[in-house]
């Protein structure tokens, strides 16, 4: 069922692909209609009672890959999130990307990335997972590159990729460090047998896989990957960059939390840099002027506290965590999607200049405001939920634990800046009746279709409805949840008040200093703008880095390829004796100087060899003393064939033809090749070339000596060619020649791979000599 | 450099390499020789083509042939591979095939070396071929024949090999 369901979603997209959706709407339709079907599909086959729904197929199961599926309450919060979600993404995609030719290339994309997602909160088995993990990596990067600024969008997708594509990769050593271990390869296992000693292994696993999920979720100082993805058409921002992908990193974690909840560095980290992430974003969230900027950073911080919720292992903080998942993908797409219908009617995204959007975009403020609630956490709706269980858990947490404290802050200083978020969305673009600076009044009014709005303001709804929905429709889903963060069942009843306790007090105090602050205006806010515009962002560090990398290695291709044949061939050739020598020391062990002896049948034979080295020798001098290009070419051919009178000598005929052919083809295409050349005389060589050269042709020569005298002395092992031998007079259907049973038959795969490789130098051959008659084309076409 | 010797014999020497290399091609399983020697000796063939008629008349002749061939080949290596398949359940099972009114025995052994054959045939060939075709004006002119839409323009592309 669910590897079907995979199957559906990538066909899905595949159709959306190839059909031109930017022509009907109907496909938007039938794009959303499919996920929800899938969501209900599973909905109706799962029995949260029961054993968790759970199917196995055999990939590799030598390297340990199965895909291995399994759905517990953690899996199907997020699967309704992904699946819910990402029905009301495809519906509004096909308006905010009105007439796009390359719409059905995001959307197939958007469903690739739906199902890698799915595959991510599905898999069971750790390698199944990560291979999920960067295929949603992979498919973000598609969709971020699909924006309309082309610099920003691929600078974005690039540094996206490579922080969440690296944290990936630790993230893997990390799984592969704790499988090796424990000799299991799955979530379940890991999670029913605890690794309770804590050792080296253990603790080195850990902090790698939490590297993966800190980098996937942004969290500091890795928080500056998600602000540059923002650059991303805004339905891949509201689905990717806080519903689903960002959220994976939590997903993680909280698919680890049974195995690691009792590590002794499980609490400092994610608690500490949960509440770091919570403060700094939040802060850094009130200096941006776009929506989707202050966005970005506010969830950020608002994954940071969710890192704080799940380092904890109490069951309030669990359940703070699982409803503030719910909770923000539920206030915080709606947003997203605002923003770009807001972007879409008004031209702009900056905050500046919008102003008394209420009436025109009256729709639009319905659903920011049913969200904005949630996100000031007001009571009762579910971002004060979330914070509620949180805060209390962290007053409970701190008698024991100093780094509750900070997370304490860290929550507290990120609520404030939620509560000024909110206030300043609602009041600048839709009540004060000024802009702050000058409106493009070119820019039409375009008022989002009524379809348009329909996804997000199903969301904001449910969103908005959710203190009534939590404790009835959605309670076996967060109670599923959380017991499967816990590794225990548990049972779960939400209260929407818990009386004026201490708890309620600090969630007060945010509310006001963050109504405060905002009253203060911008003259707060310009003491900041200054102090975070002193600290270099981790964006230009890593350009930084990235341009210093680019240029070691254009040093290195320099320094190694310069246009010269002869220093290219020596640099060759050197290496490959340096190689060798370097394990030398193995070789000399192998070598017995009395296994040499000078060996000839008979006098006659001796005579003839002694003929064909002398002939040999002189044709390598003739190379030497010759100074016209054609002489050497002719000696070179005398060797090759004197080579060719060896292999007659000692019984080759096979190797002796082969050679033979060799020879003739590659001298009359030299001559024919020399025949073409201007008659110019090659420049004259500096002398210390000509001083290098002979070295590495002299070393060269007395290597490939050496090697030859080694492998000609007694075979320390039985040659596998007897077995050849054997099996060619038993088996080939008395088939004689071995050469060629050993090609087509024993080594058949090793020949068709050469096959392959020959035709592909073909290819390549043929493409390179006759490109210039494409050239013409292509200029034409530029023009 | 069309000699005129060279004239006199090609035809005999075609046919008699052409020959040879079928030879070497069919008796690879029982003495020396075998695809990959047939298909040099068929190369072989190209070459004195080139060396006696030039490079463009054979383009002219077989130069669109060559990279065809050469994946007629690998598909030929393909189809010898899986033959045996569905009969034995692994690939490379051979299969022998004896025809009556033959003395030869054919087998998968044999298509795959003929695969062989091709590739090696025609990418030697498409090397000796494409190494030894100039950015002469007479190859200009021919490959305008082959696309004529490109002449106006191709003419002022062409350059010296440098």
């Amino acid at each position: 069922m669910l590897l079907g369901s995979l199957a559906i979603l990538s066909l899905t997209g595949l159709i959306l692909w190839r059909t031109k959706p930017e022509t009907t709407r109907l496909s938007a339709w039938f794009g959303a209609a499919v996920p929800l079907a899938i969501l209900g599909w599973i909905w109706r086959r799962t029995d949260m009672a029961d054993d968790p729904y759970h199917e196995h197929w055999a990939w590799l199961p030598s390297l340990n890959l199965d895909l291995t599926f399994g759905l517990d309450g953690l899996s199907l919060l997020f699967t309704v999130i992904i699946l819910g979600i990402g029905a009301a993404v495809v519906l509004y995609t096909h308006y905010y990307l009105e007439g796009d030719p390359r719409q059905g290339a995001f959307y197939l994309f958007l469903f690739l990335f739906m199902a890698s997602m799915l595959g991510i909160v599905w898999s069971d088995n750790v390698l199944a997972f990560f291979v999920f993990w960067e295929g949603t990596t992979v498919t973000s990067y598609l969709l971020i590159g699909h924006g309309f600024s082309a610099t920003a969008s691929q600078r974005g997708a690039r540094n996206a990729l490579i922080v969440t594509g690296g944290g990936g990769f630790a993230m893997l050593a990390g799984f592969l460090l704790l499988g090796q271990a424990t000799g299991d390869w799955t979530f379940s296992a890991w999670n029913a047998t605890p690794p309770t000693r804590v050792d080296d292994t253990t603790t080195v696993a850990l902090v790698l896989i939490l590297l993966g999920a800190f980098t996937k979720s942004g969290q500091f100082p890795f928080h500056f990957w998600l602000p540059g993805a923002m650059a991303a058409p805004t339905p891949a921002s509201a689905y990717l960059h806080s519903a689903t992908m960002v959220k994976a990193g939590i997903f993680l974690a909280a698919r680890i939390h049974p195995a690691f909840g009792d590590h002794p560095a499980w609490l400092p980290a994610l608690v500490g840099f949960g509440a770091v992430t919570c403060a700094v974003s939040g802060v850094l969230a009130l200096t941006k002027t776009d929506l989707k900027g202050m966005l970005a950073y506010a969830t950020l911080a608002q994954l940071g506290l969710l890192f704080v919720a799940l380092g904890q292992s109490g069951k309030a903080a669990l359940v703070a965590a699982v409803v503030g998942i719910l909770a923000h993908a539920l206030y915080k797409g709606p947003l997203f999607l605002s923003a770009g219908m807001i972007e879409h009617a008004t031209g702009t995204r900056d905050i500046r200049r919008l102003a008394g959007q209420a009436r025109p975009l009256w729709t639009v403020s319905i659903i920011v405001v049913a969200s904005a609630l949630s996100l000031a956490a007001l009571p009762v709706w579910g971002g004060f939920l979330s914070k509620e269980y949180l805060l209390d858990s962290l007053l409970h947490l701190a008698d024991s634990a100093w780094i509750a404290w900070l997370g304490l802050i860290g929550a507290l200083i990120g609520s404030t800046t939620f509560v000024w978020l909110a206030i300043a969305f609602v009041h600048r673009i839709f009540l004060r009746r000024e802009p702050d600076t000058a409106v493009d009044r070119t820019h039409q009014l375009h008022p989002p279709a009524v379809t348009m709005v329909a996804g997000p303001m199903a969301l904001a709804v449910i969103g908005f409805t959710l203190p009534l929905t939590l404790d009835r429709l959605f309670q076996p889903l967060v109670q599923g949840a959380v017991s499967a963060v816990a590794g225990e069942m548990q049972s779960v009843h939400i209260h929407l008040w818990s009386g004026f306790n201490a708890v309620f007090l600090l969630s007060l105090a945010a509310l006001a200093a963050g109504t405060g602050l905002y009253l203060l205006g911008d003259r707060a806010l310009r003491v900041l703008h200054r102090g975070v515009d002193r600290v270099p962002s981790g964006d230009l560090l890593l350009d930084r880095t990235l341009g210093l990398a680019a240029r070691g290695a254009s040093w290195i291709s320099h320094g190694l390829q310069d246009l010269s044949l002869t220093s290219h061939v020596s640099i060759v050739l050197g290496s490959a004796v340096l190689v060798v020598v370097l394990v030398a020391n193995r070789l000399g062990s192998l070598f017995n100087p009395s296994d040499l002896r000078l060996v000839a049948e008979s006098p006659v034979a001796l005579w003839l060899e002694g003929t064909i080295l002398l002939l040999s020798l002189m044709a390598a001098l003739t190379v030497l003393a010759s100074n016209n290009r054609l002489a050497p070419i002719i000696a070179l051919s005398v060797v090759g064939l004197n080579v060719t009178l060896f292999f007659v000598l000692f019984a080759a005929p096979d190797l002796a033809l082969t050679q033979l052919l060799v020879e003739v083809l590659v001298f009359v295409l030299i001559i024919l090749i020399l025949y073409k050349l201007p008659a110019a005389q090659p420049p004259r060589l500096p002398p210390g070339h000509k001083i290098r050269n002979i070295g590495i042709a002299c070393i060269t020569g007395a290597f490939g000596f050496v090697l030859v005298l080694l492998a000609s002395g007694r075979p320390r092992f039985e040659p596998i060619s007897n077995e050849m031998i054997r099996a060619t007079w038993l088996d080939a259907h008395g088939a004689a020649n071995v050469v060629n049973v050993i090609l087509t038959d024993f080594r058949g795969f090793d020949t068709f791979g050469e096959m392959t490789v020959i035709a592909i130098a073909g290819i390549g051959v043929y493409s390179l000599v006759r490109a210039y008659r494409f050239r013409p084309r292509r200029s034409r076409a530029s023009e | 450099m069309t000699e005129l010797y060279l004239k006199y014999v090609l035809n005999g020497l075609t046919a008699a390499l052409i020959l040879l290399a079928f030879f070497f091609l069919l008796r690879g399983h029982l003495l020396p020789g075998g695809g990959f020697v047939g298909g040099l000796m068929a190369a072989a063939v190209v070459e004195l083509a080139i060396i006696s008629q030039g490079a463009v008349t054979v383009q002219r002749r077989v130069g669109r042939l060559l990279l065809p061939v050469s994946g007629l080949g690998l598909l030929t290596a393909v189809l010898a591979i899986v033959f045996g398949w569905p009969k034995s359940g692994t690939v490379f099972a051979p299969v022998y095939f004896h025809l009556p009114w033959l003395e030869v025995e054919f087998s998968t052994a044999l298509a795959f070396d003929f695969g062989v054959f091709l590739v090696v045939m025609s990418v030697t060939s498409l090397f000796l071929l494409d190494l030894t075709l100039t950015r002469s004006a007479r190859l200009e002119q021919l490959l305008d024949m082959e696309d004529m839409e490109d002449r106006s323009v191709g003419k002022e592309q062409v350059s010296p090999p440098s």
